[in-house]
């Protein structure tokens, strides 16, 4: 699971629409697709495609244990039931344990945060290995386990006798089918069977007969049918509980009220129960260590092409983590929005906005921006209809601002990886970059760097809501090997909440 | 993201290294022999370096917040406790108010606010500690993992292109970190 902070509703940011099906090449998926930050998405060179980790697959290269960074392969893993074969979680707060020597030379496992000893449910050992192997036969031996165990077994056992009857039934189908081919073919099945050869025994009415079968089989395999009716769960109204009429509230009233003398904090949450299912503990006493689960190495492959993107090294601790590693950070230009000022945003109220460009490639990109590409653009007709259906046409994905900056391309200049390093002592090469930019949009150009500002409008329905606009940009650069490519990536601002006054 | 202002210092409140380092006048660093500093890391008002217990060895571009102590972790013994390095990587972030006591801290980290890391942790490369987390003693914080809460448990895995981002994270923090200009000053009313 991808960690994300998240966003508070209006806060400025810069975001990516992928999985968006808008004609410009971005087929992976159709609707109004997903926003991203840059951080996330991922660059496939094979087909120069921005896509995020819903427009590829995932493979499980290897499992490997987050405290001691052993890996093991997949087979291991399944051994191990995904879980370290060394290291073990503290039952009460998750910690890793360490195995420590008392005086009387007896190891035992401790929590270094909660202070738990493994002394306290009387796991103890003579020797550090010897204290691992108890407590994996203590997991081993849970009568829970060796139960479900055995069930498990009985529905395999099941499960195979099954698919073995379904397969045996498919080959008597298919012979069948290869020895009535003559009767479809135009002979008529009713004569073979009238004639009670055993060659053409195909009727009309067996079919009906099959079907009619298959049905009631159906039915009597519907899990509504099957379920146990009348389960009734015990219920006591706030006035039987205060003063009991009856003897059945007597006893519910009783039983809730012998709750109250039980000690809270030596009851077990429901996180430490489902750490430790094999146990079924309700008390804190009753939990054992559980082994740690395992973490995994996963590469990612395009949906399109099935080459990989992201490929990571077998080692979690190598130096460098992958071996392949084709992020959009190192392709698609980031974008940096200038922290709008939110009194500006006001409907009918016409603002700037400003963000810079970092091109991190190390030629130049072509960027043209199709600035009025989801402008709402309503005719009188239209107009209330419109207003009421926000998704018209021009704006499938409710923004609520339009742009009124006309379209237009520039350059970014080329990534340089010295500039960092000896900043200032590298001279820019402006003469790489064209300097016909239009000082309205294009306010200030540096190295690999362009500051743009737009002139954007909301809508005069839009009075409380998050101020968004997007704007499709298409970019062609070359790559290290310079290959050429020519993708699209759809930028969403959000800029805060639209307030209702306008001067 | 945004592009953001300048964060001014005043320059005498800085020393300012050939390689770039700018240390706070206000730290304090014990045992400065056993202290080594890459180069263009800034060290804020009110951080403890305690190089008097063991070599403290920290990376480029590693910025140390407001009353941040660094600390080599120790062991006990039998027959008393040894202390031992500490490492940071490159490009790494302490916050304000974090007490350090780990081991080893790889590059490409970011360590919040208000964090407690215990003795002999070990941090591996592109890693998050969020604010207010605890540490317990010897944890391990794998790679491309987010650890929060009271003791530090995984939360969740950081993208692959983390690397980059805390990177640019460090990078952008040392651009902005500026001396106060005159001009600037006066612009201010200061």
């Amino acid at each position: 699971m991808i960690y994300s902070d998240g966003y508070a509703e209006g806060e400025p940011r810069v975001e990516f629409r992928t999985d968006v099906d808008d004609g410009g090449g971005q087929g992976a998926g159709t609707g109004t697709g997903r926003l991203f930050p840059l951080e996330e998405l991922y660059f496939c060179d094979a087909c120069s495609l921005v896509c995020s980790r819903y427009g590829l697959t995932e493979e499980i290269d290897s499992y490997y244990c987050p405290h001691c960074l052993e890996n093991m392969p997949s087979s291991e893993a399944m051994l191990y039931l995904n879980r370290c074969s060394k290291c073990f979680e503290c039952p009460i707060c998750f910690n890793t344990l360490t195995i420590t020597a008392a005086h009387d030379g007896k190891c035992f496992f401790s929590c270094q945060f909660c202070r738990w000893s493994s002394g306290e449910i009387q796991l103890e050992a003579e020797k550090p290995d010897m204290l691992v192997a108890a407590a994996f036969q203590k997991e081993r031996d849970s009568p829970h386990r060796t139960e479900m165990n055995k069930l498990v077994e009985t529905f395999r056992k099941a499960s195979q006798e099954i698919t073995r009857e379904r397969e045996l039934q498919a080959r008597m189908r298919r012979r069948s089918i290869t020895l009535f081919l003559p009767a479809t073919s135009g002979e008529g099945s009713k004569r073979g069977s009238k004639s009670g050869g055993g060659a053409h025994p195909w009727v009309v009415e067996d079919l009906e007969n099959m079907l009619k079968d298959k049905k009631t089989k159906l039915k009597t395999m519907s899990i509504r049918t099957t379920t146990k009716k009348g389960v009734r769960i015990e219920s006591i109204s706030l006035k039987d509980l205060i003063a009991p009429s009856d003897e059945k509230a007597r006893s519910i009233a009783e039983q809730l009220k012998s709750l109250d003398e039980t000690p809270t904090d030596t009851i077990a949450s429901l996180d430490q129960r489902t750490r430790c299912i094999n146990e079924e503990a309700h008390t804190l006493s009753g939990l054992i260590p559980s082994r740690k689960p395992l973490l995994t190495k996963r590469s990612r492959r395009c949906r399109q092409c099935t080459r990989y993107v992201v490929k990571p090294q077998i080692n979690p601790c190598s130096t460098p983590p992958f071996q392949k590693q084709n992020i959009a950070w190192l392709y698609v230009p980031r974008v940096l929005l200038v922290h709008p000022n939110p009194n500006e945003i006001g409907v009918g109220r016409v603002m700037s906005v400003s963000f810079a460009m970092y091109n991190p490639v190390e030629s130049n990109t072509t960027a043209r921006f199709a600035a009025d590409a989801y402008n709402r653009n309503i005719s009188e007709g239209e107009e209330e209809e419109d207003r009421d259906n926000n998704s018209s046409s021009s704006n499938p994905f409710g923004y609520t601002m339009d742009v009124l900056t006309e379209p237009f391309e520039t350059v970014i200049g080329p990534h340089n990886e010295l500039q960092d390093v000896h900043e200032g002592l590298i001279e820019e090469d402006s003469a790489a970059v064209p300097t016909d930019d239009n000082p309205e949009i294009i306010t200030e150009r540096k190295g690999n760097k362009i500051m743009v500002c737009l002139r954007v409008k909301p809508h005069d329905d839009s009075a409380g809501k998050e101020a968004t606009f997007g704007i499709p940009v298409e970019l062609s650069f070359k790559d290290r090997t310079m290959k050429e490519h020519n993708t699209h990536i759809h930028l969403v601002f959000t800029l805060g909440i639209i307030s209702g006054a306008s001067e | 993201m945004y592009v953001e202002d300048p964060i001014y210092y005043h320059k005498s409140e800085y020393i300012q290294t050939a390689s770039g380092n700018k240390v706070s006048r206000k730290s304090v660093l014990c045992g400065s022999q056993n202290i080594q500093l890459s180069g263009r890391s800034i060290i804020k008002p009110g951080v403890i370096l305690r190089g008097d217990l063991a070599l403290l060895r920290i990376g480029k571009y590693v910025i140390v917040g407001e009353d941040t102590v660094l600390r080599p972790p120790y062991k006990k013994y039998r027959g008393g406790f040894a202390f031992f390095p500490m490492a940071i990587g490159d490009y790494v972030t302490i916050g304000d108010k974090t007490v350090v006591n780990a081991a080893l801290i790889g590059s490409y980290v970011d360590i919040g606010d208000n964090c407690i890391i215990c003795k002999r942790c070990v941090i591996k490369d592109n890693c998050r500690i969020l604010p207010g987390t605890i540490l317990p003693p010897d944890t391990v914080v794998p790679p491309f993992t987010v650890f929060g809460g009271t003791p530090g448990r995984c939360l969740g895995e950081l993208p692959e292109s983390v690397q980059f981002v805390h990177k640019e994270r460090a990078n952008a923090y040392y651009r902005r970190f500026v001396p106060q200009q005159k001009s600037s000053r006066a612009a201010r009313g200061t």
